[in-house]
């Protein structure tokens, strides 16, 4: 490559090129980047992990058999630790939002079961319990859901469990009634009964009867009720992870949660879960750690993607972000710089920047480049002649006669696009005139 | 619009030398291109 090329004689003659030092440049670079605010600048570094999934496979990776999401899902957890409580919460609740059935899973997995204190609200009216209790009972005793789960649990262990009961107007009923016409639970006080003894009772929200309502439907009840407070499992889950739970569960652990939470990112859609939870890393340095922990030092780059990630280590977020807006946002960081003031930047004479001690002194070299091509001091053809690239030139009138040119550019389908409105306009002024004659 | 703007270009020996790049693509993949190589080496 050569970048010498074609300074226009005019240009040479008007300007006085200087140079000043890489550290400089990158100076002049970042002022310009933050100028319109950190976060800003920030979320451009954050989109770049979305655009993984796309070219992750561009890069060689040490292991080439775990797929791009599973890597990222991986760094994210073991980079991004769980002391970040405004990410390790939107986590959590991105994996009840998503993922309502293994919570159904892990909370019942509790010996103390989280059910108890999510029906058992102090609220009388509370739409929870009616809508999976109270609602659920039915005069013809086809009972459904919670309410079915009550009647089979309480006749089951009518020996031990009978008098927990509560019945309107005191009037209670037997075993024997209740089984012959299953009917009459409609007189049951659901409220006073979940209220009373039999919600105290972990062995009622443990039983087969409860689980198996809370499975019908293929889960999907279960699942509106978590989504109906994702904030209160987000709760219990993240007691078990900061291990301020009192409970000690073997199947509802920290480490039961994590693998969870592990399993379920590896089979999510890499850019909706860097949409959900990278805005929440709250930590600027955690966002560097994921970058420079995404591939391994024996990783190569083949691709833009591989060049910023791959064998390098960014010693600040600045430094990270002020690639990434060399690279993928190249184009329009270098509109905006055009919009200030960037004549200190198109003096730098592009061969005199050092781009042997940094990839970022690269990135810099090939931006000013791209500067000075926007501003016609540098010539992209002359830059191609001279570094061996073959091109040629088409003009816009030849490129319309490729009607099904497929592969073709958006500007050739904008060129198709005005020629079918040009052809539509004139069928519609043919038809006009028809229409007067 | 300019002369520049009715121009685009083909890169020859590319794979694929259908596509046609209009000034800033062709800047971007002429510039992705020199900065793979230069970090590759």
């Amino acid at each position: 490559m050569d970048l010498r090329a074609a300074y226009s004689k005019r240009e040479l003659n008007e300007q006085q090129f200087t140079s000043i030092s890489n550290n400089k440049i990158e100076e002049i670079l970042k002022e310009a980047l933050f100028r319109e605010g950190r976060k800003e600048a920030l979320s451009w570094a954050l989109d770049s992990f979305s655009s993984l999934e796309l070219d992750l496979d561009n890069v060689e990776t040490e292991t080439s058999s775990s797929s791009s999401t599973q890597r990222f899902a991986e760094r994210l957890l073991l980079n991004v630790p769980f002391r970040d409580v405004v990410l390790t919460k939107a986590l959590l609740g991105y994996f009840c939002e998503y993922n309502a059935e293994k919570v159904v899973e892990l909370i019942s997995s509790s010996s103390s079961s989280g059910w108890r204190e999510f029906f058992l609200s102090d609220d009388d009216d509370d739409e929870r319990k009616k809508a999976f209790f109270q609602s659920n009972f039915r005069f013809d005793g086809e009972h459904l859901k919670g309410a079915k789960a009550i009647c089979s649990f309480s006749l089951r262990r009518r020996n031990t469990h009978w008098h927990h009961l509560r019945w309107r107007n005191n009037k209670s009923q037997s075993p024997v009634i209740c089984a012959t016409k299953p009917g009459t639970f409609c007189e049951l006080d659901c409220v006073q009964t979940l209220r009373g003894s039999l919600g105290e009772d972990d062995e009622f929200w443990s039983s087969e009867e409860f689980m198996k309502s809370l499975k019908r439907n293929g889960g999907e009840d279960a699942k509106v009720l978590i989504l109906s407070d994702i904030e209160y499992f987000v709760s219990i889950l993240y007691g078990k992870l900061s291990r301020t739970s009192s409970t000690d569960d073997n199947n509802f652990s920290e480490l039961h949660v994590r693998s969870y939470l592990f399993s379920f990112l590896k089979k999510q859609n890499h850019l909706i879960t860097c949409q959900k939870l990278l805005p929440f890393i709250s930590n600027e340095t955690d966002v560097l750690k994921l970058a420079n922990n995404l591939f391994t030092k024996k990783d190569e780059c083949k691709s833009l993607l591989g060049c910023v990630f791959a064998g390098v280590e960014w010693q600040s977020v600045e430094d990270f972000v002020l690639a990434i807006a060399l690279t993928f946002r190249a184009r329009i960081f270098a509109q905006i710089l055009k919009d200030c003031n960037n004549e200190e930047i198109l003096k730098q004479e592009i061969v005199l920047i050092d781009a042997s001690k940094s990839k970022l002194n690269i990135f810099c070299q090939f931006f000013i480049a791209r500067l000075k091509i926007n501003a016609n001091v540098l010539d992209i053809e002359e830059v191609m002649r001279k570094s061996g690239i073959e091109f040629k030139r088409v003009a816009l009138e030849y490129i319309e006669d490729f009607e099904d040119d497929e592969d073709s550019v958006q500007s050739i389908k904008k060129s198709k696009k005005k020629r079918k409105k040009r052809k539509l306009m004139m069928t519609t002024t043919k038809n006009k005139g028809e229409e007067h004659n | 619009m300019n002369n520049e703007d009715m121009l685009q270009w083909r890169i020859i020996g590319d794979g694929d030398d259908s596509l046609v790049y209009s000034k800033n693509d062709l800047v971007d993949v002429v510039l992705e291109r020199f900065i793979v190589k230069a970090c590759s080496t």
